[in-house]
């Protein structure tokens, strides 16, 4: 006659109370897992952005010095001048990569790297082809030094042939600025120049 | 009884296969994405290895190539015949390759390409470099010795002068011989105080031995005088001298340019010369004696060193480069421009 309490318990539904408490424990739980899930995809991005943009940078870094590297290259003997002007924004590297003794500016024996200001980018120029290398720069500025390491001032404008003729390294100070905010990937590359001396 | 169990089953399931799938595809999209860093990032350091490793064996194969004029003789390999499989084969460090081929275009400047291969952990690169003559005749030292025959023990006093008024930014280093710069060092201190090196000087060189029997075959189709040219009053004469055999100096001698003697360089009087100095036989200073050049000494296989009385080499570029005028002065071999070819 008197029946189960706890068969009845079981089968007598949820109550709206337990309901409502039910609903926002799973809406805390899930709050707590889309604001984890959230921060972990922010973090992610973060860090997808961070590694983006040292790539970015060490790339042109590594464009930059595969350039200087073959600069006068000269099989032939023709006297190819590694170095065919230079001043604190841009450089033209020469090389005669083809051994006919002749440099063709219109080919890649004619390497041109600039930092421009605006839109601030650094970029690499073979004959009429420009190639974006790293945007946008916090910081973008070429150096060159002597055989003691002395630096030979370019000034506001370009070195003469005769402090060209002196330089025997070149240096690269790139900060390229990320999309996030944050410090900027900064690379210094300093880089011989390979000439009989 | 069904019904009611079947309400109360609830979503779970479902709901918890879905969650492990989506967790299970971000896991595989980020551990592929982790991997595919990696993997770059491992290139990367393979590739740079590599070309430090070329870098490396290309400084190395060339510090190794003979001082001279040309490179005919590394192009056309050991037997001197073109065409033939020892063609322009060089030794190389463990690791990496190298050969060397004759550059294209005009004879002058001497040059030759030397191609290099090598290979570091999982990396390879191959670098063209242009090899040719250094600029400076000779090498940049006061004492350049074929072998160790020369390293005797100092019972006079000898002089090295490795700053030279002229070259201020690069002075002459105190020796250099074919064989670990360490046991030149050692010697030199172990003479200590009978040597002196007066600073500044660079440390003794490592490079290849004197080309001597071709510098001997060039001064004489060049019409050296065969002896006859060292004076003992007014200013010498600017000479180019081969002389065979040992040569006596026994008061005042004096001269300037190039002094080859195909044997015995034998001093019991004052010797003092300006310009370079060939001893095949090597150099014997007499007690009370006096050897004192500006310029530098090369020594030849087996030469004796005997230094009893007072000895002076000091440095001097322009005394080089005068005799260098009277004859092509071999040269170390230098790197001049490389490319990457792969």
């Amino acid at each position: 006659m008197s029946a189960n309490p706890g068969c009845r318990g079981a089968t007598r539904g949820a109550t709206l109370v337990e309901l409502l408490v039910g609903t926002a424990l799973a809406a805390l739980v899930l709050g707590a897992c889309v604001g984890a899930v959230a921060a972990a995809a922010r973090l992610l991005g973060a860090l997808g952005a961070r590694a983006e943009v040292e790539d970015t940078a060490e790339l042109a870094v590594e464009a930059f010095r595969f350039d200087v590297r073959r600069a006068g290259f000269d099989p032939a003997g023709a006297g190819i001048d590694p170095l065919q002007a230079a001043a604190a924004d841009q450089l033209t590297l020469a090389a005669d990569l083809d051994a006919d003794g002749t440099v063709d500016a219109a080919s890649e024996e004619v390497t041109r790297w600039v930092c421009a200001a605006s839109p601030s980018r650094l970029s690499r120029i073979i004959g009429a082809q420009s190639l974006p290398i790293a945007a946008p720069l916090a910081r973008c500025e070429l150096r060159y030094l002597d055989d003691d390491g002395g630096e030979i001032s370019a000034g506001t404008g370009a070195l003469s042939a005769a402090d060209r003729a002196r330089v025997r390294r070149v240096v690269l100070d790139l900060a390229v600025e990320t999309a996030q905010g944050g410090a900027p990937a900064a690379r210094h590359a300093e880089i011989a120049l390979r000439r009989p001396r | 009884m069904s019904r009611p169990e079947r309400s109360r089953r609830g979503s779970a399931l479902p709901a918890a296969l879905a969650i492990v799938v989506v967790a299970a595809i971000a896991s595989a999209t980020l551990a592929t994405l982790a991997r595919t860093e990696i993997l770059l990032a491992r290139n990367r350091a393979a590739a740079a290895a590599a070309l430090a490793a070329a870098d490396g064996c290309a400084a190395a194969v060339v510090s190794e190539i003979p001082a001279g004029w040309g490179f005919d003789a590394l192009v056309l390999g050991p037997d001197g015949v073109a065409g033939t499989a020892d063609d322009g084969g060089r030794p190389a460090p463990a690791g990496c390759a190298a050969t060397v081929r004759a550059a294209p275009g005009p004879v002058d400047p001497a040059r030759a390409v030397l191609r290099v291969d090598a290979a570091a952990g999982e990396g390879r690169r191959t670098i063209d470099a242009v090899v040719g003559r250094a600029p400076q005749a000779g090498v940049p030292a006061l004492l350049w010795l074929t072998d160790t025959a020369a390293l005797a023990d100092v019972h006079g006093s000898l002089t090295l002068a490795g700053m030279d008024a002229a070259w201020l930014t690069a002075p002459f280093a105190s020796l250099a011989a074919p064989f670990d710069p360490a046991a030149l060092d050692g010697w030199l201190a172990g003479q200590a105080p009978s040597v002196v090196v007066s600073p500044p000087a660079r440390a003794p060189l490592r490079v290849s031995e004197p080309p001597l029997a071709e510098l001997a075959a060039r001064a004489r189709a060049a019409g050296a005088a065969p002896g006859g040219t060292l004076v003992a009053t007014g200013a010498p004469p600017l000479a180019l001298t081969l002389t065979a055999g040992d040569l006596h100096v026994t008061s005042l001698g004096r001269g300037r340019g190039l002094l080859f003697v195909d044997g015995l360089l034998d001093i019991t009087g004052t010797f003092e010369f300006s310009g370079l100095v060939v001893a095949s036989g090597g150099i014997r200073v007499a007690s009370a004696a006096r050897l004192d050049v500006a310029g530098e000494v090369w020594l030849g296989s087996g030469a004796t060193f005997a230094i009893d009385g007072e000895a002076r080499v000091a440095a001097d570029g322009a005394a080089l480069e005068v005799a260098d005028r009277l004859l092509p002065l071999p040269r170390r071999a230098v790197l001049t421009s490389m490319r990457d070819a792969s």
